[in-house]
């Protein structure tokens, strides 16, 4: 995993794109199917749901595929924002 | 009603008679949040609810941490001319009223301390770092939206959720990094030490943002306080109000009027 690291004005320098987003530009620009389906890996992993329910879930709810490393970058994401869920 | 306190326009609720009640909300909340137990209490206190600077409807010109609150705060009741109140401090409200209480005790009836803490101790630089970053790139909405799945409980209702999101999406992302660097960074024990007025320290049995054992630790902390476990997690006045408001109710209807 490549730290994301970001200007202060927003603007991409270097690291992974967070899933839900993607670049455009030097921008990063929301994907909308993808961050409603963070919500709801979000809320799948606080009822105890393991990677292989949430990314067939996100499958079938959202039509976007969230692979492994980056169902991790985001919770890693999750937990250093807002502690353990 | 909007009061002008120290450089900032306040908008605050005050409705009913009797002894004062001051309602401090949660980060990312205002005070909205409070109507159930507004309406609760109405008929027999004062219950005056203030919108932090930067949150609710009130204005963000200058900058948050804890000291600069807790003036706010004493401004708010000498602009009431409320001269004695009951505190209630809500997660982020809690080091509000400690170090209130401790600057101003004359103005302290009791003190309510809801899933809040005296020192933060889940790895609280990275977690600002982490939001430091975040808020350069994400909207309001979306990091709200996460935090809210993280907190809520599978059983919360939706328009709760929804409600919450709206709530936090009114801060300015400014006031929001303030208040995580403020009440994260800083140790509040030394301000516990000089509460001498009744305490009621409550918290939900699953929060997972000030877990039960920093609720603990405040009761450990004011010599008499009393706590309560209540079956919600950290916000508990959406995961069931009711619940939420028993322990609360029946604490500061056991005060002296």
């Amino acid at each position: 995993m490549n730290e994301l690291q970001v200007a202060e004005d927003g603007r991409y320098i270097s690291g992974d794109v967070p899933f839900g987003y993607t670049l455009w530009g030097d921008n990063l620009v929301e994907v909308p199917a993808e961050l409603d389906a963070c919500v709801t890996a979000i809320r799948l992993v606080k009822q105890g749901k393991d990677y292989a329910h949430i990314a067939a879930v996100v499958r079938e709810e959202h039509r976007v595929t969230m692979s492994k490393a980056q169902f991790d970058g985001l919770m890693l994401s999750v937990y250093r924002r807002y502690g353990p869920i | 009603m909007q009061l002008p306190i120290n450089g900032e326009t306040i908008h605050c609720i005050r409705e009913g008679e009797g002894p004062a009640i001051v309602f401090l909300h949660f980060l990312g909340g205002f005070s909205y949040q409070w109507r159930y137990q507004i309406a609760a209490l109405k008929d027999r206190y004062t219950c005056i609810a203030p919108d932090h600077r930067g949150f609710g409807f009130s204005t963000f010109n200058g900058r948050w941490d804890v000291p600069t609150a807790a003036k706010d705060l004493k401004a708010e009741l000498d602009a009431l001319g409320v001269k004695k109140a009951h505190i209630v401090g809500y997660s982020m409200g809690g080091p509000i009223a400690l170090v209130f209480n401790a600057q101003w005790p004359e103005r302290v009836r009791s003190l309510v301390l809801i899933d809040t803490f005296a020192k933060n101790h889940t790895h609280s630089q990275a977690r600002v770092e982490e939001s430091e970053k975040c808020f350069r790139y994400m909207s309001m909405r979306e990091y709200a939206r996460q935090y809210v799945a993280t907190r809520l409980l599978p059983s919360t209702p939706k328009g709760a959720v929804d409600e919450l999101v709206a709530s936090i999406c009114l801060a300015s992302k400014e006031a929001y990094l303030d208040v995580v660097r403020g009440i994260l960074l800083p140790d509040f024990t030394e301000y516990c030490s000089k509460v001498k007025v009744p305490t009621l320290v409550m918290c939900g049995r699953h929060d997972k943002t000030t877990p039960v054992e920093f609720t603990n630790d405040l009761t450990r902390l004011i010599k008499g306080a009393v706590e309560r476990v209540i079956a919600t997690g950290h916000l508990g006045v959406f995961d069931d109000p009711v619940e939420f408001n028993k322990p609360l109710i029946e604490f500061l209807d056991a005060q002296p009027r």
